[in-house]
């Protein structure tokens, strides 16, 4: 049995129906303002997170800023405004070349924290020391909880945007908002190990956007039919 | 005019339907769809070769463009936000219709509602397990609409709305069939 199709004349039908009582729309807000939004929200809880924690001193050390140490943090920065930048772009429609480009900067991000980071903490001294387990999870734990309120930012564009594909989307929000929340944990981190780097701050952005893509696919569910 | 000025010309007109149709302008939201009735069709049939799904994609896409209205900026182009809302109806069609082509049971026509079903329903007696019946059926209810009214209210396109009351009747039926009283036809 042929599936029912509707004709030419019932399209101009339909789109009558769908002009009738049309009601005001408010106007999404810009994708540079979204953006900025979430970033002012991690900019807020990271300098929280650093009044508490402090500052390690690999920050003003030139050869640990150059090293394995600077390549991570520049490549969470990458990772984390381009996961975010991507994420929020695929959310509206028309901004796909935006998306593709932030793409890009999060895939050299990655190759930035994970390659080159990985490649230079080897040959680094003093991250030639055994890290704890206990020190992996309070900076992995403290990632998480930095990147809540901006996650929430950016769920709460999302939900009012229009992403064709919401999984995607999600995963790039919690991606790129773990890897802001990384980048403010690793200023504060006093553990210099290679692996403790390696696992719990380059690789954190991909171990928080898996843990935080069922609760913000909820709240988007959960957002979307309020 | 040049096709580029009149290109130019025809993005700037819609530009301002759509502000205009943001901002409650029932008028001009129509003639700006119908207008772009034509080029949504071209662009479906450019990437399908079924003619007879060409409507069916071509009303999803006009529900995508009614339900992501508010996400156009007026200082941007409209024709990429139209063509990009195209694309990702057109995709999500053939993802649903993929995932629904072997379980589906289409409609040909969808009979004009009773008037007013309920005096009947008293007549034959059935109208508690009826009531019932119906109360637990997921299928949207036509109730005297059109189906291209019903089909704007439940956010489907029209097929979509035949097909659904065929789901319901089907429903409908089965759950009746253990009914006593309940006559076929």
């Amino acid at each position: 049995m042929a599936e029912p199709t509707p004709t030419e004349g019932e399209t101009s039908d339909f789109v009558r129906e769908l002009s009738r009582d049309l009601s005001p729309v408010e106007r999404i807000a810009r994708l540079r303002t979204g953006v900025v939004r979430v970033l002012a929200l991690w900019a807020g809880v990271s300098l929280v997170a650093i009044a508490v924690k402090g500052v390690t001193g690999d920050v003003s050390d030139p050869a640990r800023m150059l090293g394995g140490f600077g390549a991570i943090l520049a490549g969470l920065s990458l990772v984390g405004v381009g996961g975010l930048v991507a994420a929020l772009s695929t959310s509206v429609p028309g901004r796909e070349s935006t998306a593709r480009v932030a793409s890009g900067l999060v895939a050299f991000g990655l190759l930035l924290a994970m390659g080159l980071g990985a490649v230079l903490l080897r040959a680094d001294p003093s991250a030639a020391v055994a890290g704890t387990f206990r020190s992996d999870m309070m900076c992995l734990t403290l990632a998480a909880i930095v990147a809540v309120l901006p996650s929430l930012g950016a769920l709460l564009y999302v939900v009012r945007a229009a992403p064709a594909r919401p999984v995607p989307t999600l995963w790039g929000v919690g991606l790129g908002c773990v890897a802001l929340a990384a980048f403010t944990v690793q200023l504060g981190c006093m553990d210099p190990a290679f692996r403790h780097l390696l696992v719990s701050h380059a690789l954190a952005p991909a171990i928080g956007s898996a843990v935080f893509l069922a609760p913000l696919w909820l709240g988007f569910r959960r957002l979307r039919q309020a | 005019m040049s096709a580029a000025e009149e290109r130019q010309a025809r993005e700037e007109r819609w530009r301002t339907s759509m502000a205009a149709a943001q901002d409650g302008d029932a008028k001009a939201y129509e003639s700006l769809l119908q207008e772009l009735l034509p080029e949504i069709r071209s662009l479906v049939r450019r990437r399908l070769p079924d003619e007879a799904a060409v409507e069916d994609i071509v009303q999803n896409t006009l529900l995508a463009i009614h339900r992501s209205r508010h996400t156009y900026r007026s200082e941007r182009p409209f024709g990429p936000w139209m063509r990009a809302v195209a694309r990702n109806a057109f995709l999500d069609h053939v993802r649903v219709r993929s995932r629904r082509v072997e379980r589906e049971v289409p409609l040909d026509a969808v009979p004009e509602p009773a008037d007013d079903p309920a005096p009947m329903l008293e007549r034959v007696g059935l109208s508690p397990e009826l009531e019932r019946a119906l109360a637990e059926l997921p299928a949207i209810q036509l109730r005297g609409l059109s189906v291209a009214e019903a089909a704007v209210k439940a956010g489907v396109s029209m097929s979509a709305v035949k097909v659904r009351a065929h789901r319901g009747y089907r429903a409908l039926r089965a759950r009746l069939e253990g009914v006593e009283g309940f006559r076929d036809g």
